[in-house]
């Protein structure tokens, strides 16, 4: 990343630690004190977490400072650049990363066997992800055979080494 | 004498029982996961805590320390073959090891940082046999306000070293950790702290998740985010005639050793910077300062010394302060707490012979590092060779089931995907991850600390500031703050320059 981009990221985080440690500071001062109980004032719970919202707004504050005097607040990007940002090959594999990792997490684990919920997410990781392009039907059909294999191989062998090695219960 | 018994009878016992083979496994495991781009040695063993959590606790703590030792070792592989450092802590190592595998001397690079590691490893253990019973009695006096101060100084130096060029993302990180410590319960009158109701959030955030999350989820989408790594495919030289190229620098590997150590020893800074400041002193040191960055030896030991003696370094303040000295030795404290073993000032008198097993298991760790990673240098390569889009969904569903393991609960799940995200987020800013996990490990002992002591001083912050200990700690942390400004550093780096030319001018003037 080049420090002027940097700097517009900074510029942006800034923005949300502020609001973020603000937050917290507004929910330490809002804590229960427990006067109820007549507990020793400095044991209030919300002392040291609004301590931490005073230090994270003074950090965001300086960072916000910092970013506005490089000249991060201008946040104008150049023609093209969400266009160039969405083609990159780097983009892509990340959106497809979180899909896949997300949608096996919240969507597969604990809902289908185990085994068979590990094997389909690697399968379709490295159907997704890897190579494809294949010069003729025969080596896609391999292709297929060995991700299918390698994915069944995975899926049910991590079944079997946490429950039977490891005696680690799984959904 | 009775430590050096406690340590021979725990060599005796590993030695004749199937203790052996967990050794060499869980080494050799720690050697591939090390060697593998994107799988760091935290990763490792807060996987492994999670696999090992129905085990014997002392069969569970020699398996981690094993993985811990092959992991930082073996990420010297991938940075000496691919560029690539297995491991952050292996950075310092491609410098060097990349150039010598490039001019055909892979071999000769392999055994000199698998000598290199072998040194270190064994002198941050006899330092950890040394130190951790003397630190542990100092401990002793350790009160409240010390303990905060501890906490206060793991963040912020931790924060300074993991992020140099911009020092308050570090501190940042740090605070966040800390904050996410103080969600749920909190440890004085039990009130749920942010939980809103939500009795997941009042059982607090575990720490295992979370570094699964940051270090195992984060890492995955790094690895995809960047360029696919060429492999290189070359043939190895003689391993034999790199162990005795590094048995010359000797001097290099035990300085570098102690000064690994002592990084270590630091809270939250590691193996990482135990590798870039044993090779920048070895730099400044050596005679051959050009070759640096163009396959030194000097250079490729000094670095591979240092970050494996930051292992055995970071340990110390585990077992005797319960402060962690590395993010993979924060996941070591909380494997030790679930398997009942306490940490802390109290461990000399309570479990003395325990810190000399955990000096018996790192002894047995590096034993079968060296040998393991020396018989095993050809079909390691192997390893190197298993492409990402194979290897990064396996280690995925190894995160899931690994989260969900230690309560059989989806909330944890959850919480690694969010810590996952906001972990490559964070990195991508450049955020380091090591303060906000150290944040989270200290959390507990700021918050608790800071109230007890107020409690004791009824309200006065002098005992916080004049008690000795304290008073060092803060000065220190105060000295790392006032050093990261950038008028003070301009300030004293004009000062050195005036100093040098001073000499200049007044010798031009006697000249004259």
């Amino acid at each position: 990343m080049t420090p002027k981009r940097m700097d517009r990221f900074d510029f942006l985080s800034a923005i949300v630690l502020i609001l973020f440690a603000s937050g917290v500071l507004i929910e330490s001062l809002r804590m229960d004190r427990l006067g109820q109980l007549d507990i020793n004032p400095y044991t209030v719970p919300g002392l040291v977490p609004g301590l931490l919202g005073g230090l994270l707004l003074a950090c965001g504050i300086a960072l916000l400072a910092r970013s506005i005097a490089r000249g991060g607040w201008r946040l104008g990007m150049e023609p093209g650049a969400a266009a160039a940002f969405f083609a990159d090959g780097a983009t892509r594999r990340v959106g497809l990363t979180l899909v896949l990792t997300f949608g096996f997490a919240l969507g597969l684990f604990g809902r289908l066997p185990f085994g068979l919920a590990a094997a389909v997410f690697i399968f379709a990781f490295i159907w997704l992800l890897g190579e494809r392009t294949f010069s003729n039907r025969t080596k896609k059909l391999k292709h297929i055979a060995y991700t299918a294999a390698i994915a069944l191989i995975s899926g049910y062998g991590i079944a079997l080494v946490f429950t039977q090695i490891f005696f680690v219960k799984l959904p | 004498m009775s430590g050096l018994l406690s340590f021979l009878s725990a060599i005796g016992e590993i030695v004749t029982s199937f203790a052996l083979i967990d050794v060499i496994w869980a080494t050799l495991l720690g050697i591939v996961v090390g060697s593998l781009p994107g799988l760091t040695a935290t990763l490792g063993v807060a996987l492994m805590t999670t696999l090992t959590f129905n085990f014997d606790g002392e069969r569970a703590i020699l398996i981690l320390i094993c993985m811990y030792v092959g992991a930082i070792y073996g990420g010297s592989r991938s940075a000496i073959l691919l560029n690539i450092p297995g491991t952050p802590a292996n950075a310092a190592t491609a410098l060097d090891g990349f150039p010598l595998a490039r001019a055909g001397k892979a071999g000769s690079a392999m055994a000199i940082a698998t000598t290199g590691s072998f040194f270190g490893s064994l002198i941050g253990m006899m330092a950890l046999a040394l130190i951790a019973p003397m630190l542990a009695e100092v401990a002793l006096s350790f009160g409240a306000f010390e303990f905060f101060w501890l906490a206060v100084f793991g963040v912020l130096v931790a924060g300074q070293l993991t992020a140099l060029d911009d020092p308050i993302k570090g501190w940042i990180a740090g605070f966040l950790g800390l904050f996410v410590a103080m969600i749920g319960q909190e440890g004085i009158h039990g009130v749920a702290r942010f939980a809103y109701g939500n009795t997941d959030f009042s059982g607090g955030i575990g720490l295992l998740p979370a570094m699964v999350g940051a270090f195992g989820l984060a890492e995955i989408l790094t690895v995809m985010r960047q360029s696919n790594y060429e492999v290189v495919r070359s043939e190895l030289d003689s391993l034999w005639g790199g162990i005795k190229e590094a048995l010359r620098y000797k001097v290099t590997a035990v300085r570098s050793g102690l000064i690994g150590t002592f990084m270590g020893l630091i809270p939250g800074v590691g193996e990482d910077m135990g590798a870039w400041a044993s090779y920048a002193v070895a730099r400044i040191r050596s005679d051959k300062s050009e070759e640096f960055g163009k396959g030194s030896v000097d250079g490729l030991l000094a670095a591979e010394t240092g970050n494996n003696a930051a292992v055995p370094g970071a340990l110390i303040p585990v077992l005797t302060l319960a402060v962690p000295g590395s993010a993979p030795a924060a996941v070591l404290l909380a494997a030790m707490i679930i398997h009942g073993v306490r940490p802390g000032p109290l461990i000399m008198i309570e479990s003395p012979e325990f810190v000399y097993h955990v000096v018996a298991m790192v002894f047995m760790a590096t034993c079968a590092m060296a040998l393991v990673g020396l018989i095993l240098t050809k079909p390691l390569l192997l390893v190197l060779r298993v492409r990402r889009e194979i290897m990064m969904p396996i280690i995925f569903v190894l995160c899931t089931v690994g989260a969900f393991a230690i309560a059989s609960r989806l909330f944890d799940v959850w919480i690694m995907l969010f810590f996952g995200l906001a972990g490559f987020v964070l990195r991508e800013l450049k955020y380091p991850m090591a303060p906000l996990i150290l944040g989270i490990v200290l959390g507990d002992i700021l918050d608790k600390s800071l109230r007890r002591g107020l409690v004791l001083s009824d309200g006065d912050l002098t005992p916080f500031f004049t008690r000795p200990i304290s008073m060092v700690l803060w000065i220190v942390a105060a000295l790392f703050i006032l050093l990261s400004m950038p008028f003070v550093r301009r300030w004293i780096s004009g000062a050195m320059d005036m100093k040098k030319t001073k000499p200049a001018a007044s010798d031009e003037t006697r000249s004259q």
